[in-house]
């Protein structure tokens, strides 16, 4: 397992106190960046659910978190896991961290979610 | 509350470096373009991104810039024209234009 960016990965504090800081990694318009792929892809199921999950937890009755939020924690990761993260992974690392530190969820449900997922794909 | 600018006036964008969630990008930054849209009054999404209210509104301009006056490279007839979405906080009347 090369990424898993749903992970908890022990830095959820240093992403909170990181995030005063000045991050522009993303902000990378106009620099050499190589071709760009411009093949049409559809959505993957799992791109879909997250897309979903996002919907639910932005929706107005939950309110949980909001665009900005979300892009500013996308923003917040760091340059190492914004390059080796795919769009919609990215959107999971940073709907996890904002979850987490909302504590809406706490790091040992998360850790054994993932566990439990694990353990289905294996079995 | 009234929009500072109006279709054609030409605006330089502000340098300043700020942290947090921004929507100006560093590409347009000391460049100066032409207001070709008001777009209307959005909460601040900078103020959105950390949870807060994100007022007061803040306008919304679609600003043109010309290719060369963001990059250099390629053909100095280059008509291609670059609109990017910039809030009115991040806009001042282009200098020499007052």
């Amino acid at each position: 397992m090369t990424r898993d960016p749903s992970a908890p990965d022990g830095h959820v504090g240093d992403q909170a106190s990181r995030s005063a800081e000045h991050h522009d990694h993303h902000d990378c318009g106009g620099k050499p960046a190589g071709p760009v792929d411009v093949v049409h892809h559809d959505p993957t199921y799992w791109e879909l659910r997250v897309d979903a999950v996002y919907q639910l937890l932005a929706d107005s009755r939950r309110n949980i978190l909001r665009a900005d939020e979300l892009r500013w924690m996308r923003e917040s990761l760091s340059a190492e896991d914004y390059d080796r993260f795919n769009y919609y992974e990215r959107w999971v690392a940073a709907m996890s961290r904002i979850l987490l530190s909302k504590q809406v969820v706490t790091p040992g449900e998360l850790a054994a979610k993932i566990d439990e997922i694990r353990r289905r794909g294996a079995g | 509350m009234n929009a500072r600018f109006r279709i054609g006036d030409r605006v330089d964008v502000a340098t300043r470096h700020q942290a947090g969630h921004v929507r100006t990008p560093n590409y347009v930054k000391g460049k100066t373009g032409r207001i070709v849209d008001v777009r209307g009054a959005f909460r601040n999404p900078e103020l959105l991104a950390q949870g807060e209210p994100g007022l007061p509104r803040q306008y919304l301009y679609r600003v043109e810039f010309d290719w060369h006056s963001l990059w250099h490279d390629g053909p100095s007839s280059c008509p291609d024209r670059i609109i990017v979405d910039i809030y009115e906080h991040w806009l001042m009347t282009a200098a020499g234009m007052e």
